[in-house]
């Protein structure tokens, strides 16, 4: 089978790791985050320290807070475990990382931040509202939004329920409850304030862990010549530039990875939070070296395990989500093996609360005001929208796995194809029009929806190598910019807006 | 606009009877590379951006000729490897080259160009300003005709 973005989500049972260490460092790393929660929940006393964390948080925890966002579980399990299964070619999904981290803060970072300037920015529909002077295209936005994040959350909250099932051996069922109730805890109670700062301790586990565990991947091997000639020797092609992947599928990793950054609302509003917007300056820099020490992990267990079952050290697994919890157990200590667990745990944990919040977000806010009916309480009704989409999630997540799978691979792809013309191209550039927005993001709802459904259904079969998410971003793509084109003399910005664009 | 055409070229030629013809993977390799070019180049476009602006597009040249070499580097001798920093040729030009090398050199491209090409105390002032301006007119009652 080619992976296709279904291969990113974490639904596939784990095996075992109860264990007193490994339980241990788990509720110790429960434990900071209920610290840091009841710490933040005192502090949240506006919609705005709910959504965007007052707009005071410095350039770490802005670093942090987006790598722990930006990194679900799947850098830890999926992902090394697909390049155990297919080679370097699942290594194209991480390669833009180099480059992502400059091109959001070039193209977004400055932008949204200085929208934060002129008018009270709380969603990423806020600025498109602002940008085009449209509640419709806030209000669409919003019900993409939403339509992506319930799906995106359940197949997380398995992920969740997986990992602590497999850490505390009490059960899926139970274990996703479990799960929804901590996240419940601490992103109802304390919004994006709590999460930020629980996020600061989550990106550091996260990069240290990824980092101390590459250490441990070349020692395995006698280090990458070691690794790759031991791998040369029994599978070639392994090592090629696309593994066992046809180009094509490769490269359209390359596309959707490196484009579909500049359209993820949990990880964009952040930059609202950021006090002081000169600081960005150094974003980068910071982001950037602690990503690519995150998915140090992701390419090395892959590689070390492939080499690990050529020489008969490991059995070939059953399953290739196998690939880190075995890497671990056999060859780092037990430590260090509860460390990353928590790790995992802690990536997953970040993108869902943040999930959490960009729902609550869409609920609370964009929606009613795209309406013309803006809540009056927004901080209360935003903590009962947070424990009702993570209740729906929850109880979405319970289903048989390939439906909660089916369900998740909405997610990353619609934020793209829907949120990428409007937003990235949109705010650089002032000929897109209200008209090409409302049409790109439509385009790319209705068509990720249909396509995905359909293929879901066996109504139809892309060929080898086209993944729905990248077919739609190039469609929404092209309608946004010929639909801006056709109605340019539409186009009309307001003068701060304008102040914004031209800076 | 060059970019979304290759990009569009390549996946419809993966419609065709066969399958994806072995240009597609570069072509939607390269056209992606030159996307993100032309979209950090239309954030580049503003005054005292042009240095910038010919770093970017020179450097998102440099990476549209790395991703295109990729393909034509020959595999390696599995019995007698030939390896740079650890992995085969290819690999390591994909890595290195492409994964690796922008990682050190972009964000510091970022931070050196930042004051003068993205964004200065200046450029705040003018954003404040603006934006204060504005909601001097909104407050104001609307005037009746």
């Amino acid at each position: 089978m080619i992976p296709t973005l279904r291969a990113l989500l974490q639904v596939a049972d784990l095996p075992a790791f109860a264990g007193p260490t490994v339980a241990g460092v788990a509720v110790l790393y429960g434990a900071g985050v209920a610290a840091i929660s009841l710490w933040a929940a005192r502090r949240t006393r506006t919609a705005a320290d709910f959504f965007v964390a007052g707009r005071g948080i410095g350039l770490l925890a802005l670093t942090l807070a987006t790598l722990a966002s930006n990194i679900s579980g799947f850098a830890f399990i999926g992902g090394p475990g697909l390049v155990y299964a297919r080679g370097l070619g699942a290594v194209w999904i991480i390669l833009p990382a180099g480059i992502t981290g400059a091109l959001g803060a070039w193209v977004l970072a400055k932008r949204l931040r200085l929208l934060a300037e002129v008018r009270p920015m709380l969603t990423i529909p806020d600025a498109l509202g602002a940008r085009y002077g449209s509640r419709l295209v806030q209000g669409l936005a919003g019900v993409a939004i939403l339509v992506a994040i319930v799906g995106y959350m359940a197949a997380n909250l398995r992920a969740l329920g997986v990992v602590t099932d497999a850490v505390f051996g009490i059960g899926l069922g139970p274990a996703i409850w479990l799960g929804t109730l901590v996240m419940i805890a601490y992103s109802a109670s304390g919004g994006s304030l709590s999460g930020v700062y629980v996020d600061v301790l989550q990106g550091t586990i996260m990069a240290a862990a990824s980092t101390l565990v590459f250490a441990y991947v070349l020692d395995a091997g006698g280090g990458m010549a070691g690794l790759s000639r031991t791998i040369l020797a029994a599978d070639p092609a392994f090592l090629d530039p696309w593994g066992h992947l046809p180009p094509l599928t490769a490269a359209s990793f390359f596309f959707v990875f490196g484009l579909g950054v500049l359209g993820q609302p949990h990880v964009l509003h952040k930059f609202y939070m950021l006090k002081d917007p000169l600081r960005l300056k150094w974003f980068p820099l910071l982001g950037t070296a602690a990503l690519v020490l995150t998915v140090l992990l992701f390419v090395g267990v892959g590689v070390a395990v492939k080499a690990l079952v050529v020489t008969g050290e490991l059995e070939p697994l059953a399953n290739p989500d196998f690939a880190t919890p075995l890497f671990l157990l056999r060859r780092t200590p037990l430590l260090l093996a509860a460390i990353v667990l928590s790790g995992v745990l802690a990536a997953i944990m970040s993108t869902v609360n943040a999930f959490l919040s960009v729902g609550a977000g869409a609920i609370t806010h964009d929606i009613p005001v795209a309406l013309g009916r803006p809540l009056g309480d927004e901080l209360r009704w935003a903590r009962w929208a947070t424990v009702l989409i993570a209740a729906a999630a929850a109880a979405a997540a319970q289903l048989p796995g390939a439906l909660v799978s089916f369900l998740g691979i909405f997610g990353w792809g619609l934020f793209a194809s829907t949120l990428v013309p409007a937003l990235a191209i949109g705010l650089n550039w002032a000929g897109g029009t209200r008209a090409g927005a409302v049409a790109s993001i439509a385009t790319g709802l209705v068509a990720t929806l249909a396509l995905e459904t359909a293929g879901f259904l066996g109504w139809i079969a892309l060929p080898a190598g086209v993944s729905v998410a990248g077919l739609t971003l190039v469609l929404s793509l092209l309608v946004y910019l010929g639909v801006s084109a056709a109605t340019s003399a539409s186009a009309r910005l307001d003068p701060d807006v304008r102040a914004v664009l031209e800076s | 606009m060059l970019g979304l055409v290759g990009a569009a070229a390549a996946y419809a030629a993966a419609f065709l009877p066969g399958g994806a013809p072995a240009w597609a993977g570069p072509l939607l390799g390269v056209a992606s590379i030159v996307i993100m070019t032309a979209t950090a180049l239309l954030a580049a476009a503003r005054p005292g951006g042009g240095t910038l602006a010919a770093m970017l597009a020179v450097g998102g040249l440099a990476l549209a000729f790395a991703m295109a070499s990729v393909w034509t580097i020959p595999p390696t001798d599995p019995a007698n490897p030939d390896l740079d920093l650890g992995l085969p040729r290819a690999a390591a030009h994909l890595l290195y080259g492409i994964g690796l090398l922008p990682a050190l050199i972009v964000p510091l491209v970022y931070a050196w160009t930042f004051d003068r090409a993205t964004l200065s105390e200046a450029d705040l002032a003018r954003v404040r300003a603006a934006a204060a301006a504005h909601r001097g007119e909104a407050a104001e009652p609307p005037q009746r005709p």
